[in-house]
């Protein structure tokens, strides 16, 4: 049975967001035994809740709060208001995630040993390796019910993966397969198998795919140590006089500000609401904002090189029926500087419905080349490619002082320039995305530019100096014992992965972490 | 840090709002309705229109259409999109305004290369020349916007251009042809 704290209990533990980390974190800990109090801004809805409508599924559940750009990348000009395509809901964005799960490699957790200087990154080796992070990842893909592992069959292959494959097997590419995806190929957990039902990002109907909301929640729940409260969103995180954390002020339901107690609080708000939170808690102890000594709060956001490349043929596709995402080509993600950058890239299969292309495709495109394209949707294939960005100090997330929420705070301006070595990936992967497609007979390919950002990482980084990042190797502030970050905004780089998988790996460590330390009473 | 309390509801920014700000253009998103259509644009069906006048309401089909040309899409589909036009000039006297002077605007562009009315210019390219001289106005940004929720995020469009759309209520497409691409 759900749990009930006191707003004066002072011996809970705090997580601010429910997604992939914040989600997953208070349901381990809960399970643990460990008294959780889970707040989320949003709104707890239910899988009958979900719609098979793109838009009005995305008005629904969205993080439509106001937020403001700045920089030279694409979405600002684009997409001015709406930076990250974000989940405001009990689950975040596990909800609209299309499930692709992948682990770091080695060489990418030493990014700046691999790598080496390149001008204008600000790169890091994170502070972990994979092969300790292994242990960790083989727990989440056995939580989240990962294909290709634990003896889990791939899904099959749908329509848009069969234009993938044989495109890749025509340009001499050697790894490709239906992905290592967080969806049910078989029923398992008490879930049933995916139905090829196609609306991945608007909520899965059939529950296959992995979401905190209907895994780790209930059983975090069920555990009768953790209290969600969704419509709670947090405002201030606030200390005492020695500079621990002993509190969330959050808005409830009605608009009313709360103070909710706390031994310890973990924050993962996702990588924009997280270091807005840290910042907006400025005190007179903590005038840059807490755990913000290091002035790297907010600084080297990252949001993964990304792009599409949607292609006609003369004969339909169908693209759209079935899973979203399920399909990769893994080849092109090694590090192999020839290629004129550092990093590598996957290439996903993706599909949109009619609504979403029409606004993505090219946005701003009208006329008869246009409608060309729509009036060829059935034939219509599509791929995301998706890689390594270089974090920048200056990509960053900061408040802006013009703009106010609805409690009066100010919201998030979100900052970025691509890096030379952003362009050049992108540029090398529309070319390879584009041969792919011309490879099985493309009548025409599109080079569509990036949505609102999806993989928001980086701003709250990790570091073994403290001069150099907000937290440790745990996700502990460097500068605040009992004060953790939970979410992607830990990441020291980006890695060509979708991050999800990493997301969770770290909340299941930092799970142990916490309550060894509870036990030991040094937190 | 002062205490709020209106509702939830009240304090969300207006979606909308929220739409035209983010540069999303969805303005109108699920308001498709399913009013009957009309086969052919009659001077009755532009009278009934409350706040666009009958000729207002003839440019501006015919500029829906030269913007997003579908030649299998009937009129009715384009006089959906100026009647959702026309209710969000109702509502709003600047919506009126901007409507109403973006008519004149494109009348004069009309009038200065072709000597005669948009409407009346014959040639579809003629015609996309006079919108490509305007692109970067607020009027055409607010009907090309205001389109991509109006044409494609109508089922009735949907049909036409083959998205089968829901699935979930359906079984999924399990069995309904998810992988049965065969020409590969
Ligand atoms: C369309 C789409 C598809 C995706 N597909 C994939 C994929 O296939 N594979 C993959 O690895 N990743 C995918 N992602 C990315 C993935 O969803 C995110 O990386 C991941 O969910 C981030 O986890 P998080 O814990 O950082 O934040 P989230 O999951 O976004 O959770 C943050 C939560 O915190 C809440 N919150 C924020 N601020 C506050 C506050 N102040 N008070 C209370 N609550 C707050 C939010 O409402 C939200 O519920 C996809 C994303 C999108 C948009
Ligand atoms: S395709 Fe599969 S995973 Fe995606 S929404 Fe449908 S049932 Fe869920």
């Amino acid at each position: 049975m759900a749990a009930k704290y006191n707003l004066t209990d002072d011996k809970v533990v705090v997580v601010i967001g429910s997604g992939a980390g914040g989600g997953t974190l208070a349901s381990e800990l809960a399970i643990k035994g460990i008294d959780t109090v889970l707040l989320e801004a949003g709104n707890r809805w239910e899988i009958p809740d979900f719609e098979n409508d793109e838009w009005s599924n995305f008005v629904k559940i969205s993080w439509l709060d106001p937020r403001s750009t700045s920089g030279n990348w694409r979405v600002a000009k684009d997409f001015s208001g709406l930076p990250a395509w974000i989940v405001r809901a009990v689950g975040g964005s596990t909800i609209h995630w299309a499930g692709a799960s992948l682990r770091i490699e080695d060489h990418e957790f030493k990014a700046k040993t691999t790598y080496g200087d390149i001008a204008g990154a600000s790169l890091l080796d994170w502070p972990i390796t994979r092969a300790e992070l292994d242990p960790y990842y083989d727990r989440a893909e056995k939580k989240m019910g990962t294909t290709g592992t634990n003896g889990i069959p791939r899904l099959p292959g749908n329509n848009n993966y069969k234009v993938l494959a044989a495109g890749a097997a025509k340009m001499g590419y050697k790894n490709f397969h239906t992905g290592n995806m967080s969806i049910n190929s078989q029923p398992r957990d008490g879930r049933g198998s995916c139905q090829q039902i196609g609306f991945c990002f608007q909520g899965c109907k059939s529950g296959a795919k992995w979401s905190t909301l209907y895994e780790a929640i209930p059983k975090g729940e069920a555990s009768g140590k953790l209290e969600v409260r969704p419509n709670s969103m947090a405002v201030r995180i606030v200390h005492d006089a020695k500079g621990k954390v002993t509190g969330v002020e959050y808005a409830d339901k009605s608009g009313k500000i709360q103070l909710q107690k706390a031994r310890v609080v973990c924050v993962a708000g996702n990588s924009i609401e997280s270091p807005r939170l840290l910042l907006n808690s400025a005190s007179n102890m903590f005038k840059d904002g807490l755990a913000n000594s290091s002035g790297q709060v907010g600084r080297n956001y990252m949001r993964h090189m990304t792009g599409s490349v949607y292609a006609v043929f003369d004969r339909e596709v169908h693209m759209y029926r079935g899973t979203t995402m399920a399909g990769i080509v893994t080849d092109e993600s090694r590090h192999d500087p020839s290629r004129g950058f550092a990093g590598g890239y996957e290439m996903e299969t993706l599909s949109l419905g009619l609504p979403f292309i029409s606004a993505f495709l090219e946005p701003g495109m009208w006329g008869r080349d246009f409608t060309w394209a729509m009036d060829r949707y059935e034939n219509m294939a599509g791929m995301w490619l998706v890689g390594e960005d270089m974090p920048q100090a200056s990509n960053r997330v900061t408040l802006n002082p013009n703009l106010k929420d609805a409690y009066g705070l100010p919201v998030a301006n979100v900052h970025f320039d691509d890096h030379p070595n952003d362009i050049a990936m992108r540029e090398h992967a529309y070319q390879q995305g584009c041969a792919l497609y011309e490879s099985v007979g493309a009548v025409k390919t599109y080079k569509t530019p990036p949505y609102p950002s999806t993989h928001n990482l980086g701003t709250n980084r990790m570091s073994e100096n403290p001069r150099d990042g907000v937290v440790n190797k745990w996700g502990q502030t460097h500068d605040v014992k009992n004060l953790f970050v939970s979410d992607g905004s830990q990441f020291t780089t980006g890695a060509a992965e979708n991050p999800t998988l990493t997301i969770v790996a770290l909340a299941l460590r930092q799970a142990d972490y916490i309550a060894k330390q509870m036990a030991a009473k040094e937190l | 840090m002062k205490d709020h309390d209106p509702s939830d509801e009240a304090m969300r920014p207006d979606r909308r709002e929220f739409m035209k700000k983010s540069g999303v253009a969805v303005a109108g998103a699920g308001v498709m309705s399913t009013t009957a259509l009309l086969a052919t644009p009659t001077d009755a069906w532009a009278q009934a229109l409350t706040a666009l006048d009958a000729g207002e309401v003839k440019t501006l089909l015919r500029m829906t259409r030269d913007v997003y040309p579908h030649d299998g899409l009937s009129d009715g589909i384009y006089m959906k999109v100026v009647e959702m036009l026309d209710a969000a000039a109702a509502k709003d006297p600047a919506t009126d305004k901007l409507l109403s002077d973006g008519v004149k605007e494109l009348n004069a562009a009309a009038r200065n290369r072709f000597k005669k009315d948009y409407t009346a210019v014959a040639k579809e390219s003629d015609r996309v020349a006079i919108l490509q001289s305007m692109e970067s106005t607020a009027f055409f940004q607010k009907i090309r916007g205001d389109m991509i929720a109006g044409i494609y995020n109508n089922p009735d469009v949907w049909k036409v251009l083959g998205y089968e759309g829901p699935s979930a209520h359906l079984g999924g497409y399990l069995k309904r042809g998810f992988d049965d691409i065969a020409w590969l």
